[in-house]
């Protein structure tokens, strides 16, 4: 027998939380490869900026689609930030400060998130 | 002139999770096959398999982005015809622009409402054919 579409809709929502808990699970690792990538700026890596907007930038359109607005507006203010910078340098002192601030903002917002469950 | 049924759809992003809400989203009125792409070359081949009545590109993806998959489409006589729409997290109205000048028959915002999204795809989808 097919599903009806409210019967259906119940079990995306069920989905969707289930998939929502393990955003919260890679994000925690997404957040470590960002200090990590941080480090590796710090040492002079200018690829690492590469690797932390792809990881700021699939925060940003998941964790916002599966109901983490406030984590997905700092995750996006984290690639705008990226975006803003000139191309092909390595960003100077205040730049990293500046990202090691916003990923402090998106460590601090996910502890909420997990929290709340 | 009468909208023809939208019953085949390639989504196309680097992301799992929004990979598989849109299935589920697209899914919910039981009218439309929703067929998967990562992305890349693969998503070019699965549109020659699937020959979907419309294709929906993130716009942002390693490798091969949305609009670069777009004209790989319009230069192939196999792909031209078949509607695009794109999905970004930047759909301010020069960007908008940019891509119905591509043309693509419309944009949807991300992040998405994954209970709207499929109204959102089917009213894009009538005023194309309009």
């Amino acid at each position: 027998m097919n599903d009806t579409r409210e019967q259906k809709m119940a079990a995306a929502k069920a989905r969707m939380a289930e998939l929502a808990a393990r955003f919260i699970e890679r994000s925690i690792g997404d957040l470590r490869k960002m200090r990590d990538d941080l480090a590796k700026l710090d040492a002079g890596d200018a690829s690492a900026l590469a690797e932390i907007r792809h990881l700021a930038h699939r925060m940003a359109g998941t964790g916002a689609t599966l109901g983490f607005q406030a984590l997905g507006e700092h995750a996006a203010g984290t690639e705008a930030l990226i975006d803003a910078l000139p191309g092909g340098v390595a960003p100077d002192a205040q730049a990293r400060e500046r990202l090691a601030a916003n990923i402090g903002a998106l460590e601090s917002q996910l502890a909420n998130d997990a929290r709340r469950g | 002139m009468k909208t023809p049924a939208l019953k085949n759809v390639l989504y196309v992003d680097d992301d799992a999770d929004i990979r598989e809400i849109v299935q589920m989203s697209l899914s919910l009125d039981g009218e439309m096959a929703v067929h998967l792409s990562d992305g890349g070359e693969r998503a070019l081949v699965k549109m020659r398999d699937e020959r979907p009545d419309l294709v929906m590109l993130d716009v942002m993806m390693p490798g091969m982005d949305g609009p670069s998959i777009l004209a790989r489409m319009r230069a192939d006589a196999e792909l031209k015809h078949i509607p695009v729409i794109f999905m970004t997290a930047k759909a301010n109205s020069s960007e908008v622009a940019r891509f119905r000048g591509m043309s693509a028959i419309g944009v949807i915002a991300k992040p998405f409402d994954p209970m709207a999204l499929g109204g959102q795809v089917k009213a894009l989808w009538k005023s194309h054919h309009e």
